[in-house]
């Protein structure tokens, strides 16, 4: 048995690779989506998702759309006074609006008498009015507020007069 | 030459390319539809009512008027808003009453400025008349104050607005036109 050598090329001239062994060209693409070992590169979304998820609760939830606002009809201040002198009719019944001492709070006082429960009185006072026949529906109304009352009360005193089916609710002219 | 290959066990995948192109077209109109409402109603603390008779407005064309008032709500404790219904009546109504600015849609005047309400009246009186144009009829004008604003402030608005009115309007059609003042709905 002849002796082989630890390394048979050692000595022998460098070859040329045989044709066989050609290697083709691989484009970028598929080196980048095959890795190492030629598995496939896949890129994990699930984070992604994670967070678009979110954020796609929180726009759903933070959005409204504003549906819990309401409007009641109202006529601007002056209006009301030039129709009643056009019409030539009685005048109108006047809720005066003053300030409470605190500064948060009203006073009420509907044709110089006061609603001490305020605006919780007024819609009853209304309909006691009207059902004696001392007032009528299409009775103007105006409502004359003080300068420091805030609009919460004011806009309450005028759902009031609504509520009691009052037809002609308007500002006093300033 | 035929090629044969071998396919390894299929792995079950799942496509999630369309749920993801869904998912971005969702946020992005909730994105979007936040802005708009934000620009036209901005956030305010609005009357709370007892028993309301607030109802929805119907009809075409709408000019919204908003008053701000100057100093801004701290957030409510329980749901972290700063404004919405249920907030304490104490903290809306125990600030300063001041108002800051009158806005209709992206516009904001600040009242204090100088030619500030002339300029308010005539962006209001164009605003009604081009839609009265379009319409045919008077637009809803919608009037949102802040609850907590002093009436006083609220006062020269709604003379400038009525001006804006009769500027825009023949007189008869002005006087008939109501406002429509903005509250809570109820629950």
């Amino acid at each position: 048995m002849a002796e082989r050598p630890d390394n048979p090329n050692a000595d022998a001239p460098l070859e040329e690779p045989p044709d066989e062994q050609v290697v083709h060209h691989v484009s970028q693409r598929k080196k980048r989506k095959k890795g190492v070992g030629g598995e496939e590169i896949e890129l994990n979304l699930t984070s992604m998702i994670d967070v678009i998820f979110q954020l796609l609760i929180y726009f759903v939830i933070t959005a409204n759309f504003q549906i819990d606002e309401g409007t009641i009809l109202a006529t601007l201040p002056g209006n009301a006074a030039e129709n009643r002198e056009q019409q030539n009719i009685e005048p109108p019944v006047v809720i005066e609006l003053t300030s409470g001492d605190d500064g948060i709070t009203s006073r009420l006082i509907v044709d110089g008498r006061e609603l001490r429960e305020g605006v919780a009185q007024l819609r009853g006072y209304f309909e006691g009015q009207i059902g004696s026949g001392e007032m009528a529906k299409d009775d103007i109304v105006q409502i004359k507020p003080q300068g420091v009352v805030r609009w919460q009360h004011v806009v309450n005193v005028f759902n009031a007069c609504v509520a009691a089916e009052l037809e002609q609710v308007g500002f006093a002219p300033s | 030459m035929s090629h044969v290959t071998r396919r390894g066990p299929v792995k079950p995948s799942l496509n999630i390319t369309p749920l993801i192109d869904v998912v971005f077209l969702l946020i992005v109109f909730f994105m979007i539809v936040n802005n708009i409402v934000t620009d036209e109603v901005p956030e305010l603390q609005l009357p709370e009512l007892l028993d309301p008779q607030t109802s929805t407005p119907e009809g075409e064309g709408r000019v919204i008027v908003n008053i701000v008032p100057l100093q801004a709500y701290e957030p409510d404790k329980e749901s972290g808003r700063k404004v919405g219904p249920g907030n304490p009546e104490l903290q809306v109504l125990s600030r300063g009453g001041e108002v800051k600015a009158v806005t209709i849609g992206k516009n904001e005047w600040v009242i204090t400025e100088e030619g500030a309400m002339k300029e308010f009246q005539e962006f209001a009186a164009l605003s009604i008349r081009t839609r009265f144009e379009k319409n045919g009829k008077p637009p809803i004008i919608m009037l949102r104050a802040d609850a907590g604003v002093y009436y006083g402030q609220v006062l020269p608005i709604m003379n400038t607005l009525q001006q804006a009115m009769a500027d825009a309007l023949e007189p008869e059609l002005a006087a008939e036109t109501p406002i429509q003042l903005v509250a809570y709905m109820p629950d």
